[in-house]
């Protein structure tokens, strides 16, 4: 290919201004894919922080109760729909909650008690993997409890401390027990940090008397590729006197806020590549105006305008391959390495809240194809676009003018 | 003006320049000397060395080899700095073509040295303006080089050279860029400068119309001093 | 002719290539504008707004209290420190407070929550979120009367509505379980759906004797200063008080460490992307001069030539830069001025994407985007772009003043 062959000399004729041109692109084509990937990584994490965390991809609750969270308002034949739930491919838990005063040697404080089905929660949330201080809850220790993280601090207690729990039970009763801190939680959500309190589902049952229902089954997909919308209606259909909801409808700022990441990367790419919009418009100019003599020539001698914009053309895309080869490679690079390591924010920040829900203070990022793509097509857009001016310019030239020229 | 008898000395010259794996003789062991008031040419063919002594002379090159003095300064024991502060004061330089800077009047341009000296503005006006006019640019001060022919641009050139009163003027084809007409009439003007205020100039050349004019013309071969005639 | 006009006129050889260049330095400068501008209204916004919440930007709090806020801990003599300390330089409140977890009971539920207990005669809406969100009535009007103040959520979940009587029950000041009974005069609505749902303002005097603290003790004292930006100064001007000999002095830093966390986390990625901009505009502006000294080559030989030092022609080329990146400011300023008064005044509305009532470490964001520069900031932008301007000038002087002029000479 003749126009490419004369392109590729050209490019190596100036070498400075060449290599210049391609480390600004390859720099901002690198840096872009390196936040694309931080972005995507926060976009998965905060899913992941919300979702398998603590409320599954979807809730299903008895109408009302979310409005007004009573001890009455059951789902009464839980069991049953979770093993439907299961049997389609989903993994389901249900709980139950209660509320009450908690009190420690000084300290007293409201409390959501929260009766976990040990088996089945492991299955559909990590919160069994988010203990910071001491253990999760086992079956054998009815009276071992695990605590929210800032509720342990208002209270003031640690590791086997002993708590009072007084509330009333569904028989009328005034319920009381002793408890044990059996763990202390990491940073899940305001509501679980302030006010949290896990035990074995049967300890709740016996002392709020409750003996079957539930007030709320988590669900979560095993395979989280399919249309979340689609599938709670599909849930819906299953439960029709239930109110089933989303994560995304449950949680609609933390939801928005993941669909605006996405307009956040576009807003970076655009700032960063039209400061290297001015880098490759100079350089070609520069380039156009420095041969004007020799496209005179090559004009007189009956190279068309087209050839010319094309040659044009084509130095800037030779600039631009390679710079974005060297951008996707070394943007590869560093994202992989910390999608594996992930940066450590807990000396920035020791716990991050976007609309309630704590995000883990280690940042992954996520190479996606998305990612990896994006930059790089946007590279060779702007850098095209860049260069339609000075190649304009170059198809202009009047023959005669351009070899008297000076 | 100088006092010294020779206002340039050579001895035993030698430079040499490394061309893939033979080593080039650009000056091949040149003596010679140049008097105060001379208008000498150094001629010869491309590739003779004409060039080359006169960046040696002009303190733009090191010799490989040999001793050069110029106003009676020897050029070896002169660093950069102080090469170029010879060149401020002693030399003026004429080239053959893109000696003036672009964005500068004639006036401004002829000026460039004396602002280099730290010549007062009076003074500097008063030099500046009497030899724009003896080179024929009164008038012109204001043009910037894009606005004046090559012989004009030329005559800028000289004048910077010479406002400054220096021990020699070096011109490397100074009329290789100019149509003859006006090569004659920018020799005409260096003669005169030459006579009536005692100048010294040295030219490299392959012009004949240059040739003609000279006073002394050193014929250069390879490196090599052929002939070195003075005439009447 | 002097160095700087020389300098000037070089410059303008090329008038497109400049305009270019400035043009990328002008949109460094609107950038930088932008995002520290929006940073600054921002983080100040969140931090005064944070402060408003209970703590004050100062707090002067019982040593310990900030690891265990347990109510038997307590400061003694607040109202002669809380004096003093209004009377401080760059202080605009303090406030003497309560702050503890509480059990809020009506006749059909009881939710546990949280208290703050005030004087109504100190409290404004400039230093008390609560009372600024108040949507229906109003506070108590005495601070040892029986009223109650609750958020919308809580009051939902109590099923209780304006002179309604609701009970209160909580550890005193030696580890015992009291209660006392409240009638709402006010109920507020701030956003946070948190803050609404469990936080209480009760009379200070009330919960003084509810919970068996002397007269002149609390909680913490919460110091808003005028200027955010000194807390640590005046933490330190506040722990200096003898009065305040055997208290703990934090700033909101401490206090709520996670709206410190997230603007902590906030300000690093702002000022990231922006070095990193600043540094393609630099790479930029390094090819420009660079492009341009490579042109001069055989000009720069000549000047050499006649007598010109080589340092000479780096200060040239220096001075370009100055002038180029000069230009590119003024460009900057002339750009960013309509965009920035737009900012200012009207900023742009994201309450579409957000909601208003997106929190961000806690507290809530204003959806507009604003922005609204310090005086400091502007200083650092244009100084900071500036010395970038500069310092990518540095190689292409550097090589102006190398080339030996011999080697320049000979490039016809």
């Amino acid at each position: 290919m003749r126009i490419l062959t004369l392109a590729s000399r050209n490019v190596r004729r100036n070498w400075h201004r060449s290599l210049v041109t391609m480390l600004a692109m390859a720099f901002a084509c690198g840096i872009m894919i390196f936040f694309s990937s931080l972005m995507e990584g926060m976009m998965l994490g905060s899913e992941h922080s919300v979702v398998s965390m603590n409320m599954g991809d979807i809730q299903i609750h008895a109408h009302g109760y979310r409005d007004d969270p009573d001890l009455y308002t059951r789902i009464d034949d839980a069991d049953e729909l979770i093993v439907a739930l299961e049997a389609h491919g989903y993994r389901a838990a249900s709980r139950i909650y209660a509320y009450g005063l908690l009190a420690a040697n000084m300290a007293s404080s409201g409390v959501q008690l929260r009766g976990v089905d040990l088996a089945h929660e492991e299955q559909v949330t990590e919160l069994f993997k988010h203990v910071d201080k001491g253990a999760w809850l086992d079956e054998n220790d009815g009276n071992g409890v695990v605590l929210g993280k800032k509720l342990a601090g208002t209270l003031g207690v640690g590791l086997d401390d002993e708590l009072v729990f007084v509330g009333q039970s569904s028989d009328g009763y005034m319920a009381n027990d002793l408890f044990r801190v059996r763990g202390i939680l990491k940073s899940v959500s305001d509501g679980i940090d302030r006010m949290g309190v896990f035990m074995p589902m049967q300890t709740l049952r016996d002392m709020m008397v409750i003996p079957d229902g539930a007030h709320e089954i988590a669900v979560i997909r095993t395979d989280r590729t399919g249309d979340l919308a689609e599938e709670t209606a599909w849930v819906e259909a299953l439960a029709p006197n239930l109110e089933v909801k989303s994560w995304k409808q449950l949680m609609p700022v933390v939801a928005r806020m993941i669909e605006t990441a996405d307009v956040q990367i576009m807003i970076m790419l655009v700032i960063f590549y039209i400061a290297v919009a001015t880098v490759v418009l100079n350089a070609m100019l520069m380039n156009v105006f420095e041969r004007i003599h020799e496209f005179g020539i090559m004009k007189a001698l009956g190279v068309s305008p087209t050839q010319l914009v094309l040659l044009v053309f084509s130095e800037t895309l030779i600039l631009a391959l390679v710079a974005s080869l060297a951008g996707l490679v070394s943007g590869w690079w560093i994202s992989d390495y910390y999608e594996v390591h992930g940066i450590d924010m807990s000396a920035l920040a020791g716990s991050i809240t976007f609309g309630g829900i704590a995000f883990d203070p280690v940042w992954y990022g996520a190479v996606t194809a998305d990612a990896l793509i994006y930059p790089v097509a946007f590279l060779l857009i702007v850098a095209g676009i860049a260069v339609i001016y000075p190649a304009i310019k170059a198809a202009l030239i009047i023959p005669v003018k351009a070899i008297y020229y000076r | 003006m100088s006092e010294v008898e020779h206002i340039v000395r050579m001895q035993n010259v030698l430079k040499t320049y490394r061309q893939g794996k033979v080593d080039v003789h650009a000056v091949n062991d040149v003596s010679l000397e140049i008097e105060n008031g001379d208008f000498a040419v150094l001629c010869g063919p491309s590739g003779s060395g004409k060039t080359s002594i006169l960046n040696l002379i002009g303190g733009l090159d090191v010799p490989t080899s040999g001793r050069v003095w110029v106003d009676g300064i020897e050029l070896a024991s002169l660093d950069k700095t102080e090469l170029s502060t010879v060149r401020k004061n002693r030399i003026g330089f004429v080239f053959q073509a893109y000696n003036l800077i672009p964005v500068m009047t004639a006036y401004e341009n002829a000026e460039f040295v004396l602002n280099l000296q730290g010549v007062g503005e009076s003074e500097c006006r008063q030099r500046v303006l009497q030899t724009l006019k003896a080179v024929g640019l009164e008038g012109l001060e204001h043009r910037r080089p894009d606005e004046m022919s090559g012989g004009q641009q030329q005559r800028v050139a000289i004048a910077r050279a010479i406002v400054t009163s220096p021990a020699i003027v070096l011109a490397d084809e100074p009329t290789a860029n100019v149509d003859s007409h006006t090569a004659e009439s920018l020799l005409d003007l260096m003669q005169k400068l030459n006579r009536e205020q005692g100048i010294t100039f040295l030219f490299s050349t392959h012009d004949q119309h240059v040739m003609d004019r000279a006073r002394r013309i050193i014929t250069l071969h390879d490196g090599k001093i052929e002939s070195d005639e003075v005439r009447g | 002719m002097n160095l700087n006009k020389l300098a000037w006129r070089n410059i303008w050889r090329r008038r497109r290539r400049t305009m270019i260049t400035a043009f990328s330095i002008g949109f460094g400068v609107m950038l930088a504008v932008t995002f520290t501008g929006s940073g600054d209204y921002t983080y100040t916004n969140m931090i005064d707004t944070g402060a408003s919440m209970g703590m004050g930007h100062v707090t002067v709090e019982p040593v310990g209290y900030h690891l265990k806020p347990t109510l038997d801990k307590r400061l003694r003599k607040v109202d002669a420190m809380r004096e003093r300390i209004a009377a401080m330089d760059g202080v605009s409140d303090a406030t003497v407070r309560i702050t503890g977890q509480a059990m809020f009971a009506s006749a059909r539920k009881s939710v546990g929550g949280a208290f703050i207990a005030v004087d109504p005669a100190f409290e404004r809406e400039g230093n008390n979120l609560l009372l600024r969100s108040i949507v229906e009535g109003s506070i108590f009007s005495d601070r040892a009367e029986r009223g109650i103040v609750i958020g919308s959520r809580l009051a939902q979940k109590l099923k209780v509505r304006i002179g309604k009587k609701i009970v209160f029950t909580t550890t005193d000041a030696n580890g015992e379980i009291v209660s006392d009974i409240a009638r709402i005069t006010g109920i507020f609505t701030t956003g946070i759906d948190m803050v609404d749902g469990i936080m209480a303002l009760l009379p200070i005097a009330s919960v003084q004797k509810t919970l068996n603290y002397a007269p002149d003790e609390a909680t913490l004292i919460a110091v808003l200063i005028r200027d955010q930006r000194h807390a640590e100064a005046m933490r330190d001007a506040v722990a200096g008080l003898p009065e305040a000999s055997d208290a703990a002095v934090l700033t909101w830093k401490k206090s709520q460490p996670d709206l410190a966390g997230v603007i902590a986390f906030d300000k690093a990625g702002n000022y990231i992307s922006q070095f990193l901009v600043g540094l393609l505009i630099a790479v930029g502006i390094l090819n420009t001069m660079l492009m341009s000294v490579l042109e001069r080559t055989r000009e720069f030989g000549v000047m050499m030539a006649v007598g010109m030092a080589p340092g000479t022609l780096f200060r040239l080329v220096m001075v370009e830069s100055f002038w180029l990146s000069i230009v590119g400011l003024i460009l900057g300023v002339i750009i960013t001025a309509p965009w920035y008064y737009y900012l200012y005044s009207t900023g742009i509305d994201f309450s579409g994407a957000f909601g208003n009532d997106f929190s961000y470490g806690g507290v809530l964001v204003d959806p507009v985007f604003k922005a609204r520069l310090f005086k400091e900031s502007v200083m650092a932008i244009l100084g900071g772009l500036f010395t970038l301007a500069l310092l990518a000038g540095i190689y292409p002087a550097w090589r102006a003043g190398s080339e030996p002029p011999v080697e320049s000479l000979k490039t016809i």
